[in-house]
């Protein structure tokens, strides 16, 4: 069952009506009820899979208040075995193979067969959530849950179950304790959410994704300037698509009056890579920031490892390359949270570490060479070269994201360095898949978008500043978002649109 | 609750409520703009002016219902059978149109009228599509859009996504999903919602092409070679035989010549005589000599054109006059009668495509009281046409006498409005205007003239399709603004000969 499907949308009207018409006691029985469906829609292996890993934590947490001897070991079991399952799914073969390339450096071979299985849905997005649950039981940032009924609602509340955000269960426990009131006003943000969600996702991510597959599908035909265009196309699909599932998710949440974690926050505008990844995929950083990044520089291995360094280099020094080394830890754990690729590992992971470790080393310099150069930092042009200095990064490093392959990475870069400029004609743009028509709509609609979070980066939220307007203005927005999707959303019979890019993660 | 509360609430729900009926109401007319529309004057097999035409027919005014694939639509004239027999019918034929599809516009038609008489076409009773219904998508959206929405329309299309789930049923409901891509190639024929409910023809498409000179006929059967019927077609010709049975209705079944090999003629004949019902196949010599259409004028192979479907009609009408079938209003019928001087108006016309030397064809154009007329010369034009000269004038070229040899001419008249214009030289010559026809759409035309010494081309666009032969001498296109549609696009060779002989192929 897709985000955007028919059976969504049913199973969504109904679990509206039903939560606002039954007794407010009943709600979080509706909630637990929509999950399973959506979840039984998803697969009974994946059912099976959600419901064990909740049941796990949930008995896990009551343990570690109950057996306060047994606290350590049992909060490992817990992890282990949520963990277990999407190490089982999602990296075993990973490891598998690298194994066999490392032994095959050295002149070894080895074989291990294993059965291959199609990881069930979400695993991802609820393993993460549910380990973040039992480590805030474990270190007593909250009490564990006994209410069984809450619990499982929260580990598998329908609408974040794909694409996420990864909310902490303090985020979400006030609204399942709360009798959530019919909220006219809640609805209808939500609703004008779920609409430029689908907005961004059917005209915009669809349409961008036509150009990358086909510049990334044939990257010796598509070289130069082609394969810069298809890269900036698919962060242009990537943040359509990620950011609009965001939109649906958060406005469904908002029709049942739960406020889930914001996780985009206009990472285009960002100054730096670092700054970059506070504003994109939010929920996710935070999650590895507080649950790996931080202890494992607590852990006495790493105070070993630091004190061995300051030793050898000096205080300031050794702290700072413990520091990094936490750092390549963290990224290498987003990295491998993707997929067990090396392509994910290095894109969204090393590379960006990389970036952050060094724009944390030039800073200084940075700061001199804008002194002497007597460089105006608060001025609109300077902001803008810095964001589209991040933007220009982190293309390069989705390269490596979207490529199949490493090699296949390094060969579009190779492409890329022509000088095939044969875009610039209108033969050139309209041969990648989209016609003139499809896109004038995309760019028209990537200019909305901007435009958009301009606003909300500088002035406040849009759909705040909509509501205060007069109904008539009011309505036509509305009306118009609703027909730009009907008439210009890439839909209906020859698409398969309703797929997320991270309903894959 | 105090007044206060429920007087918000009220408004509240008032807002709703008039915000959803503005939307149906804008994803109504969006839809209606979306959906194609097939009408007479742009297509020759018109389903969507057709059937407007058949809803606003009379209630149970309807003798005779035609249903077939495009060789009925181009095959019978409810126009001319009620002038020889004073039969009424109704063409309710489609392209490609399946026994299913039959089927169900039988139930729909009979739902308005209770017709004495169904002639139904079997061409697709045998396998035509690698599909349980037997024909192309596209085909199905054709026949079935137009269909009034009510129960029968409901389990039609019920059947048809159970016959194929390759159609979509939400499509239906909603064609947004089906169409929504047509917004790129949207014309003024998709916001002329008159122009589409008009079928002066009640459902006839006329063609107007030539016959060739001879057709040879094989009529060497063997009466014991069969062939399977495609088995889901067969259960719908079933149920059509059970439904006129039902209703009193004489059903004439009927193949066309040329369309089946002697195996499903056999067939059939072996279906009629079990079920006791009229068979015709068209094709068989005794038949042909009965209808004795006169090549190449009256053409019935495999498109009958219109003169070849007055004797089709004049035809099928005796065999149905033969079986029992009578008139059952009084005439004359209003509905009727006031179409029949369209009817002969589009015969005049469409006698010029018959003509084949220039001097009868100039003669004849300038009979015509209202079409307009391009003319372009290509190549060289002017030596041999002065025998001409005085019916060139009387079309409105006065000055003809001034066409140089292998000068470009070009010349425009639009004998209702009066606009002419005229340009003749040595260089190439183009010119653009349109015209307004009786739909009151705008119809862009385009000309281009080149003697043999600026470039040796010619072209006429007629509301963008290439309507000029492009040939050495004269190249005429001749538009008729009441028919809506180009009735002749003929080539004189005046280079060659006085008087030449039209060339339109």
């Amino acid at each position: 069952m897709e985000l955007v499907s028919g059976s969504f949308f049913v199973l969504c009207v109904v679990a509206f009506l039903l939560h606002y018409l039954v007794p407010k006691i009943f709600q979080n029985l509706i909630l637990l009820s929509a999950n399973f469906v959506f979840a039984y829609y998803a697969g009974p292996i994946s059912l099976v899979f959600l419901f064990s890993s909740i049941a796990v934590t949930y008995w896990c947490a009551l343990g570690l208040e109950r057996f306060e001897r047994y606290r350590r070991a049992i909060f490992w079991f817990g992890i282990i075995v949520i963990f277990s399952c999407l190490f089982r799914f999602k990296y075993l073969d990973f490891f598998i193979a690298t194994g066999q390339n490392i032994a095959g450096v050295f002149g070894a071979s080895f074989s291990f067969d294993v059965r291959h299985f199609i990881a069930p849905i979400a695993i991802s997005f609820y393993t993460l959530q549910l380990c973040g649950y039992l480590a805030d039981v474990y270190f007593e940032n909250i009490k564990a849950e006994h209410n069984i009924l809450k619990f499982f609602t929260f580990g598998s509340f329908f609408p974040q179950l794909v694409c996420g955000p990864i909310s902490r269960y303090s985020q979400i426990e006030p609204y399942l304790s709360s009798k959530r009131c019919f909220c006219y006003d809640s609805v209808c943000h939500g609703l004008l959410r779920i609409l430029w969600g689908i907005f961004l996702k059917l005209v915009i991510a669809e349409r961008a994704a036509v150009i990358v597959n086909v510049t990334y599908g044939d990257h010796v035909q598509y070289t130069g300037l082609y394969l810069i265009f298809g890269t900036v196309m698919f962060a242009v699909q990537l943040y359509a698509d990620f950011g609009g599932c965001m939109h649906i998710v958060i406005g469904i949440a908002e029709l049942f009056g739960i406020k889930l974690p914001e996780n985009f926050r206009q990472p285009f505008f960002s100054k730096n890579v670092q700054e970059f990844w506070q504003r994109w995929h939010i929920t996710m950083g935070t999650w590895l920031r507080d649950y790996i990044f931080y202890p494992l520089q607590m852990t006495s291995i790493f105070g070993h490892y630091r004190d061995r360094l300051c030793r050898f280099f000096g205080k300031k020094v050794g702290k700072k390359i413990t520091a990094y080394t936490a750092m390549m830890v963290l990224w290498f754990s987003i990295g491998l949270w993707h997929g067990g690729n090396w392509t994910f590992i290095w894109g969204v992971g090393l590379m960006q570490g990389f970036y952050i470790i060094i724009g944390m080393m030039m800073a200084p310099y940075y700061a001199k060479l804008i002194k002497i150069l007597n460089i105006d930092t608060e001025t609109f042009s300077f902001r803008l070269f810095q964001s589209l200095r991040t933007f220009c990064l982190m293309c390069i490093a989705w390269v490596f994201f979207r490529a199949p392959t490493f090699t296949d990475a390094l060969n579009i870069f190779s492409h890329m360095v022509t000088k095939d400029v044969s875009i610039l004609s209108i033969e050139g743009i309209t041969s990648m898949g989209l016609d003139f028509y499809d896109l004038v709509v995309l760019f028209t609609s990537i200019i909305i978008v901007l435009a958009v979070e301009s606003l909300q980066q500088y002035k406040q939220s849009i759909s705040a500043c909509l509501f205060k307007q007069g109904i008539v203005f009011r309505w036509s927005m509305i009306y118009a978002l609703i027909f730009a999707i009907v008439i210009f959303g890439k839909y209906g019979s020859g698409y398969n649109a309703s797929a997320f890019i991270y309903a894959g993660f | 609750m105090t007044i206060k509360d429920i007087s918000k609430k009220s408004h509240k729900i008032v807002k709703v409520c008039v915000f959803l009926v503005i939307l149906s109401v804008l994803v109504f007319l969006c839809n209606k703009v979306l959906t194609p529309k097939w009408v007479n004057f742009t297509l020759n097999w018109p389903t969507t002016s057709a059937e407007n035409e058949f809803y606003k027919t009379q209630k149970n005014t309807v003798d005779v219902l035609f249903l077939g694939s495009s060789v009925t639509v181009n095959g019978f004239i409810p126009q001319e059978l009620y002038n020889k027999y004073g039969l009424t019918s109704f063409n309710l034929g489609s392209e490609q149109q399946s026994i299913s599809i039959s089927y169900w516009w039988l139930m729909e038609a009979l739902r308005y009228q209770n017709p004495k008489a169904v002639v139904l076409d079997c061409r697709f009773v045998y396998n035509a599509h690698p599909n349980r219904i037997n024909t192309d998508e596209a085909f199905v959206r054709k026949a079935i859009d137009g269909m009034r929405w009510s129960i029968n329309k409901i389990k039609t299309v019920r059947e048809i996504t159970t016959l194929d789930p390759n159609h979509s049923a939400i499509s239906y409901y909603f064609e947004n999903f089906r169409y929504h891509e047509r917004w790129k190639s949207l014309g003024q024929l998709d916001f002329k919602f008159g122009a589409v409910k008009r079928d002066p023809l009640k459902g006839f498409g006329p063609l107007n092409h030539r016959g060739p000179g001879k057709f040879d006929f094989r009529y060497n059967y063997d009466h014991n070679a069969k062939i399977e019927m495609n088995a889901t077609q067969k259960e719908y010709l079933d149920r059509i035989v059970s439904v006129c049975k039902e209703n009193n209705i004489t059903l004439v079944l009927e193949t066309m010549p040329v369309h089946l090999d002697t195996r499903g003629v056999n067939t059939l004949r072996d279906y009629a005589k079990a079920n006791n019902v009229i068979y015709h196949h068209l094709g068989d010599r005794e038949e042909l000599d009965a209808i004795n259409a006169k090549l190449p004028k009256e053409s019935i192979i495999p498109h009958a054109n219109l003169f070849g479907a007055i004797k089709l009609t004049d035809y099928i009408g005796k065999v149905l006059i033969d079986a029992g079938v009578q008139p059952s209003g009084t005439t004359p019928q209003p509905q009727y009668e006031k179409t029949r001087s369209y009817f002969d108006y589009l015969k005049n016309e469409f006698e010029l495509t018959m003509i084949d030397n220039l001097s009868d064809y100039l003669s004849y154009l300038n009979s015509l009281p209202d079409i307009s007329v391009f003319i372009v010369v290509r190549d060289e034009a002017a030596q041999q046409i002065k025998s001409h000269f005085d019916k060139f004038k009387q079309l409105g070229i006065d000055s003809i006498e001034n066409l140089k040899f292998r000068d470009s001419m070009l010349f425009y008249i639009n004998k209702e409005s009066g606009d002419k214009f005229l340009q003749m030289g040595q260089r190439s010559l183009d010119h653009r205007g349109f015209l307004i026809n009786d739909y009151d759409m705008r119809v862009k035309f385009y000309m281009l003239s080149q003697g043999l010494r600026s470039g040796n081309n010619s072209n006429i666009v007629i509301n963008g399709s290439g309507v000029c032969k492009n040939r050495r001498g004269l190249n005429f296109a001749v538009y008729d603004p009441h028919l809506g549609k180009v009735i002749d696009s003929v080539n004189f060779d005046t280079f060659a000969s006085p008087n030449p002989k039209a060339v339109r192929r």
